[in-house]
């Protein structure tokens, strides 16, 4: 007992308090964004005080671009942007959303630039321009690419399908810029604050000094912006459990149960013809790995995903699209949950 | 007073069995998928016919223990409480659970003969109750 009682006066002795943070406190600060292993881009940009009266059109900025990223999965290349959910206090809009291989007449007017496919056409995605808030009004200071596209390496140049490792291969673009921003103190002396961190840098590519550098008059105004383009066509991939059903981003399968899956697509939300698909990533027991746009996916899970996990799969559609010559390769993705009888009691 | 233990213990015994029977039974009638409803949503929801897979089961499960009741398996298992629940977060009326996921249910009384007790001015069947659910999960 005594020992007990001597056990526990040391006990509550070596308490110390736990580092707890209550909203009262006064000297809380907000946390720090978590760590990433790409650079993040700095903008420093004043925050109005006031209340500041938007336009229709323009928005405040929640996602800042970060890096290009040229994703290659097997016969599938991706060309996305990567970006990170941030308000830095600056604001943007959408100029004009590209289809792949249009041109476009803010085509070398984004400080990242615009990516191009295998053969030399433009990929698709989003012109924005940034803006940040001035005792004059918005100010323009950049406009920004985001990439969105994708192909499949051509069938003729294609080894015949076999079973791929579900590697996955990222390789950041070279040319891209990987901060937005932060050009060199100086470059932009009779911009606001906030706007030489939206400078576009400069690059050797590029004819003559950036707008806003020293010596040169600020950009007048936001670039002329071309008539509405038309909507992009843009074919979306996705898995039916039915011919003619809707379709499914997961389905719920019993363990050891054959599944059949129809990968299927859309595109401006008609239904659009399927030639081929071709599972590019994804984990069964047993499954048919290719197939034309008549064939569907039938696999069986014996296995159990991990507690709480599911199977995800990948397919590579190849689909007709009106207007376009050549089939469209798109991706298509949906996740399996196996699931297995159990007591509830 | 040792033929009054040996019935008891006999009596858990049956009691024990008897709850297996149900625990199977609702295995078994979750444990297949309906096709219709795959079909439209991707979602499981337990086969159209659960219910009465689950109470022939339980019926078959108690085949084994039929000397020691006082009804017929097929009579017990037609009188049983059969539940099923198709949609995920449903609540048993029964037994106030909720159910995170589709769940088959089997409540039920099973009589048990207990001669034995008779001697101490018990009854002669002793009713045991069951109670089993499963979830696909």
């Amino acid at each position: 007992m005594k020992r007990m009682l001597t056990v526990g006066a040391l006990l509550v002795l070596l308490c110390a308090p736990a580092a707890a943070w209550s909203e009262d406190a006064g000297d809380w600060e907000p946390p720090e964004p978590p760590e990433r292993d790409v650079e993040i881009p700095v903008l420093e940009v004043e925050v109005p005080q006031h209340e500041v009266e938007v336009p229709e059109g323009i928005y405040r900025v929640t996602e800042v671009y970060v890096r290009d990223v040229v994703t290659v999965e097997g016969p599938l290349t991706t060309y996305e942007t990567e970006t990170i959910t941030w308000s830095p206090g600056s604001y943007a809009r959408e100029l004009e959303t590209v289809g792949t291989g249009s041109a476009s007449a803010l085509d070398g007017a984004a400080f990242n630039g615009r990516l191009t496919l295998s053969d030399g056409r433009p990929v698709a995605g989003t012109f924005y321009e940034n803006f940040v808030w001035t005792d004059a009004g918005f100010a323009p200071v950049s406009v920004v690419f985001f990439q969105d596209d994708a192909e499949l390496r051509r069938a003729a140049a294609a080894p015949p399908p076999v079973p791929e490792p579900a590697g996955l291969v990222l390789a950041p673009v070279d040319r891209a810029p990987t901060v937005i921003g932060s050009a060199p103190a100086g470059s932009a002396p009779d911009a606001p604050d906030g706007a030489a961190a939206f400078a576009p840098p400069q690059s050797a590519d590029r004819d003559g000094p950036a707008p806003g550098a020293a010596g040169v008059p600020p950009a007048p105004a936001a670039p002329p912006l071309p008539p509405a383009p038309a909507p992009p066509v843009s074919p979306v991939g996705s898995v039916a459990p039915a011919v003619g059903g809707p379709a499914a981003a997961r389905v719920e399968v019993l363990r050891g149960r054959r599944a059949v899956l129809w990968p299927r697509a859309q595109v401006d939300g008609q239904s659009a013809i399927v030639l081929a698909w071709r599972l590019v990533s994804g984990e069964a027991s047993a499954a048919t790995a290719a197939g034309s746009g008549a064939d569907p996916f039938v696999a069986r899970w014996d296995r159990l995903a991990p507690p709480g996990g599911t199977y995800l799969l990948r397919f590579a559609l190849q689909v007709e699209v009106p207007g376009d010559r050549r089939p469209r390769e798109i991706e298509a993705r949906v996740e399996v949950a196996v699931l297995s009888p159990a007591l509830a009691r | 007073m040792l033929a009054g233990s040996i019935e008891l213990a006999s009596l858990r015994l049956v009691a024990a069995k008897a709850r297996a029977a149900a625990d199977l039974a609702t295995i078994v009638a979750i444990g297949d998928q309906d096709d219709a409803a795959f079909q439209a949503t991707g979602a499981y929801r337990p086969s159209p016919d659960a219910e009465a897979v689950a109470r022939a089961y339980f019926a078959r499960n108690l085949d084994a223990l039929a000397a020691a009741l006082d009804r017929s398996p097929d009579d017990i298992a037609a009188g049983a409480d059969v539940a099923v629940f198709r949609e995920a977060g449903m609540v048993d009326p029964r037994s106030g659970r909720r159910y995170d996921h589709p769940a088959v249910r089997v409540a039920a009384t099973v009589p048990v003969r207990t001669p034995a007790f008779a001697a101490f001015v018990l009854p002669r069947v002793t009713s045991v109750d069951v109670l089993a659910a499963s979830v696909a999960r």
